[in-house]
């Protein structure tokens, strides 16, 4: 009788000395306690070695499913005639019975036998060293486990994340190098490296140049444009760098070729890992670009991991150190990590960038997903997505040009547009809007901040609008109903002071606001006759809204001003007198910032004016 | 009688006709006032230089007193001729009287150099730019300013074969190189083990590795038949079975062919920058050799090439005395140390040499001091002597050998006087032989001054 018993290493052929043992399968195990024992009951007939992993690889596959492979027929075909054989499964000895007409065995003493067989096999089979054994038994089960997981070898990321990290890398490495080929050949033409400010350029240019003097009749159209060339040329002919030896100059050159290589195969690595991103993340490709997907895989560890994490921590990836210094001191978190390089972000305008750098993170997270965990081979599902994105993109814009109403272009000067937009934002329930003729007379009056209403329209516009000014500043301030309500008084109480005279200069903020507000109301009086007329009750709403209203009014032809002025942004132009008022009242309504110094400015005027 | 002018800018010669000059007299005023000025002294003519060497040679004839053809061609070509035996009827002012007499003694053309012709010539000067019209006013500028470089390189004999510039800038460079190929390589064998992790165990040599990854490729392809070419490149033949035999019951994953070319590109690129490395040694070596003769035949190449660019240059070396030479390097330590009132360390960039190593623990110290007093000795010969000869170095090498000796068996080394002796015996000899070496007087009292007084005054000092 033979024994089939299949080793990491080969099929081996055993065979049984003495069948009578197999009779008593409890005290089996004693004959395999050892060597000699054992040899006594089996001899190795055949032993048949696999050529290396893959092979061993198929073989093992083809036995699990209970089929003998290729190379286990033709082996058996050769060992076993007319014989019995045993094998480990009964299912195999079934394959094998009907292609080879081998008898076959499987019971309870042939697995015992294969026990035995497997204890002392390292000493039955002569050549099969354990060292040998272990490593190929490692090999085969690690192919094994990969086969059988489906592993696809272009699905691997580790290397895009190996290639990411060697990309920056090599930019380092290669400006470091580039450096010191401008420092080493300063030295003999310190003007070149003025002149010729890419340092591809400047590498490839001192190659083809060598020594300074040949310039001159040498042709650089490859290499510079023609304004760089005749410079150079002009420049090689009066330099003031020194002379070098002919062994200086080569090694320069030299280091000029392994920089020129080093960039070449930076290009090249960048197309590698174009291609592997296309492969491996089509739709997190589609989405946010090669460069950051990879920045994002690495910065993940992997694919998988990488797929685990909510569009959240995607959108902030890599501003790890900003949003825990946020957390901690309780600041506003990051808006964006590795993703503001995304080039969606990139279109966006800085109003919305937060906007679209969400919804990116989450489409990104859902295409990572799908990438590391679907089927689907294409970016189809990313394409969408991003299509789905830009228009998003767009409809935000959109929104935002509609708050500029009165400027032609989508583009206003930014600082003093955010400013008001913050106040429009609340006012716009929508009232028609009318066409302002003034935009398209004069370029710089584009920017109007606040385009022509009916007054009516005013009158309801801003009251909201400055509410949205004073809350937003300092959020914790009392409302600013009541704020209103103190200013109307404030303002009811300087009339009465103003015929006094205040002489005493008080620390505290609310007389000094007072005293700023009742100089405003001194400015005001000579043109708006009609509010001092109408001494109205405290926080009587419609005198308080008509009071408004006028100070709307004078606020409007402020803004007219401004208008005006509209290449300086209002905090650092030189302010009209007016305006200057108008400023520090704000400043008043967010007097606990306050700082010491403004308030001795304050003092200061106050004192003057006496 | 009509009045030239002779004036030589930096780029080029220039010759200028003075008439009406009564006008100006020798009011500083007028030569400051370009629409006066420009009233009498008109450009006749302009010969700019061919190049920044032509200048250069014309600025040094200049310098010497010398008329050159070129000056000579372009005075005659743009002056009235003189006939002979009688007197001109015009003159040349020029800046240099030298070069006056010159120029009469050639072509017999009368010249002049008195103050008036110079404050006119400083007229000239002060307006050249306006005088040529094509010359921009930056152009002048670069060409003065390259011409002054060269020529006051001329004046110092300058060597361009003795540029230490070059060895600070090799040194950097090769240490830079170092890093990158040690994290390049580790990097190649990251990425090559996902395929192939047990020839990581097997070769430990990084540009081994990676040319065995370059040949290997796929590692299921190799087989038997690569055997050869493989130990070849291992130069053993037991390995590169045993890397065939891992290769067959290797573990690592299959990598796509995209990955695999890649990684080969990646190899190559290392194996690229160790060849560079190899060949940027062998020059900073000759270099070396060029610059610092002595100081690299004591302490070796590289040792030698840290020391000069952490001094930032040979002059800068030659003027450490040797206790700072010592501790060179460890600035960081000497600070503390002092500032800690504890132990100062005993060595710094010379660490390195192999002397130091091979000396026992408590011996470090004092053959630290012995080798940096031979350094800077041996760092003043080689910047200020001119003959080319390491004979010193040698020399001083075996005295650093026996002081070695000295302090492990108690052989009694040479006494310094007989060494110096021997020395320039031999440098004698060479120098007979060879005629060219001018400089024996300079090199016997550079060793007077540094060597023996020196001793002298330690030996003194230990009695």
């Amino acid at each position: 009788m033979l024994v089939l018993f299949e080793t990491p290493a080969g099929f081996a052929l055993f065979k049984v000395l003495d069948e009578g043992k197999l009779d008593k399968v409890e005290d089996l195990w004693k004959e395999f306690t050892s060597a000699e024992s054992a040899r006594k009951i089996v001899k190795l007939q055949a032993f048949n070695k696999f050529e290396n992993t893959s092979d061993a690889l198929s073989a093992a596959t083809l036995l699990i499913d209970s089929k003998p492979s290729k190379g286990l027929r033709k082996f058996l075909r050769a060992h076993c005639d007319g014989e019995t054989l045993a094998v480990a499964d009964s299912k195999l000895g079934n394959a094998i019975k009907d292609k080879l007409k081998i008898d076959c065995l499987h019971n309870n003493a042939v697995m015992e036998l294969m026990r035995g067989l497997r204890n002392q096999l390292t000493e039955l089979i002569s050549g099969l060293a354990v060292q040998d054994l272990a490593p190929m038994s490692l090999g085969l089960s690690h192919s094994l486990s990969r086969y059988k997981l489906k592993f696809s070898p272009d699905k691997v990321d580790t290397m895009i994340i190996q290639a990411i990290g060697l990309l920056d890398d090599l930019d380092k490495e290669l400006n470091t190098y580039a450096m010191r080929v401008r420092e080493w050949y300063g030295w003999h033409f310190p003007e070149l490296a003025k002149i010729v400010q890419d340092n591809i350029q400047y590498a490839k240019a001192v190659k083809l140049m060598g020594n300074r003097t040949n310039a001159v009749s040498l042709d650089f159209s490859e290499i510079l444009s023609d304004e760089t060339e005749t410079e150079l040329k002009e420049a090689a002919v009066i330099s003031m760098g020194t002379e070098v030896s002919d062994l200086d100059l080569v090694n320069i050159k030299e280091l000029c070729d392994q920089v020129l290589a080093l960039s070449e195969y930076r290009a090249q690595l960048y197309d590698y890992l174009k291609s592997r991103m296309n492969t491996i993340a089509p739709n997190l490709t589609a989405l946010v670009g090669e460069l950051v997907g990879a920045c994002l895989i690495a910065h993940g560890g992997s694919l998988l991991n990488l797929a685990k994490q909510p569009g959240s921590t995607v959108q902030i990836l890599g501003a790890e150190k900003a949003l825990f210094r946020a957390l901690k001191t309780k600041h506003a978190t990051p808006k964006y990590g590795l993703i503001f390089h995304a080039s969606l972000v990139g279109q966006a305008a800085p109003k919305i960038k937060g906007k679209i750098s969400r919804s990116l993170a989450a489409k990104t997270a859902l295409a990572i997903r799908y990438d590391a965990l679907g089927d689907g081979q294409d970016n189809s599902m990313g394409l969408e997505n991003r299509a789905k994105l830009e228009a998003r993109l767009r409809v935000l814009e959109g929104r935002e040009l509609g708050h500029s109403a009165g400027s032609t272009k989508g583009k206003p000067k930014i600082e003093f547009y955010d400013k008001d937009r913050k106040k429009g934002a609340g006012a716009l329930i929508t009232p028609a809007k009318t066409y302002n003729s003034s935009a398209d007379l004069v370029l710089s009056q584009a920017t109007d901040p606040t385009p022509t209403k009916p007054a009516s329209e005013q009158e309801a516009a801003f009251p909201k609008k400055r509410k949205r000014q004073e809350t937003e500043p300092t959020p914790t301030e009392k409302s600013t109903d009541e704020a209103l309500a103190n200013q109307a008084k404030d303002e009811g109480e300087k009339r009465k002071k103003k015929k006094k005279k205040l002489t005493e200069v008080d620390n505290t903020d609310s007389p000094i606001s007072r005293d700023e507000a009742e100089e405003q109301v001194k400015k005001k009086k000579k043109k708006i006759a009609k509010v001092e007329n109408t001494d109205s009750p405290i926080g009587d709403p419609t005198s308080r809204d008509e009071a408004e209203g006028q100070v709307k009014k004078k606020k409007k032809k402020d803004s007219k001003q401004e208008a005006e002025l509209v290449h300086h942004p209002p905090l650092e132009e030189e302010p009209s007198k007016k305006e200057k008022k108008k400023k520090k009242q704000v400043e008043e309504e967010q007097a606990p910032g306050d700082t010491i110094q403004k308030k001795k400015e304050k003092k200061k005027k106050d004192k003057a004016g006496h | 009688m009509a009045l030239h002018l002779l004036f030589e800018s930096a780029s080029g010669y220039s010759l200028f006709h003075a008439y009406g000059l009564d006008e100006i007299g020798q009011n500083t005023e007028a030569v400051l006032d370009l629409t006066r000025f420009s009233k009498v002294i008109k450009l006749t003519s302009f010969h700019p230089f061919s190049s920044a060497l032509d200048a250069l040679n014309q600025c040094n004839a200049i310098s010497e007193g010398i008329m050159t053809e070129e000056l000579r061609n372009f005075l005659e070509m743009n002056l009235p001729k003189v006939k002979d035996g009688k007197k001109a009827k015009f003159s040349l002012g020029v800046a240099e009287p030298k070069v006056g007499s010159q120029v009469f003694e050639v072509t017999k053309i009368p010249c002049q150099s008195n103050e008036f012709v110079l404050e006119l010539l400083r007229g000239v000067r002060l307006h050249f730019d306006r005088f040529i019209k094509d010359l921009k006013p930056s152009d002048l500028e670069k060409a003065q300013l390259g011409l002054g470089h060269s020529y006051s390189r001329a004046k110092v004999k300058f060597n361009v074969n003795r540029v230490d510039n070059m060895v600070i800038q090799a040194i950097f460079l090769l240490d830079t190189l170092d890093k990158d190929i040690n994290s390049f390589s580790m990097r190649v064998r990251e990425w090559y083990s996902w395929h192939f992790p047990e020839l990581a165990k097997i070769v430990n040599d990084n540009y081994l590795y990676a040319k065995i990854a370059k040949f290997a490729e796929n590692k299921s392809d190799l087989s038997e038949n690569h055997i050869p070419e493989l130990s070849e490149l291992v130069g053993d033949e037991e390995k590169a079975k045993e890397i065939v035999e891992a290769a067959k019951a290797s573990m690592g994953q299959d990598l796509s062919p995209i990955d695999l070319i890649n990684v080969q590109q990646f190899a190559q690129r290392v194996i690229n920058l160790s060849e560079y490395r190899k060949k940027l040694y062998e020059y900073l070596v000759t270099k070396m050799n060029d610059i610092a003769p002595n100081l690299a035949s004591l302490i070796g190449e590289v040792v030698g090439a840290r020391l000069i660019s952490h001094a930032g240059s040979l002059s800068n070396l030659a003027k450490c005395p040797s206790s700072t030479l010592q501790i060179l390097g460890t600035e960081k330590a000497l600070f503390r140390a002092l500032k800690t009132q504890g132990n100062t360390p005993k060595y710094g960039l010379i660490f390195h040499s192999s002397f130091i190593g091979r000396a026992s623990a408590r011996n470090k110290g004092r053959i630290a001091r012995y080798l940096a007093n031979r350094c800077s000795i041996v760092s003043r010969i080689d910047c200020f002597s001119e003959g080319n000869t390491s004979v010193f170095g040698q020399k001083l090498r075996e005295q650093v050998e026996e002081r070695l000796d000295f302090y492990d068996k108690g052989v009694a080394p040479r006494k310094n006087v007989d060494v110096m002796k021997d020395a320039i015996e031999s440098v004698l000899n060479v120098a007979e032989k060879d005629a060219g070496f001018r400089t024996i007087p300079f090199l016997v009292y550079t060793l007077d001054v540094v060597c023996f007084r020196r001793r002298k005054s330690r030996s003194w000092r230990h009695n």
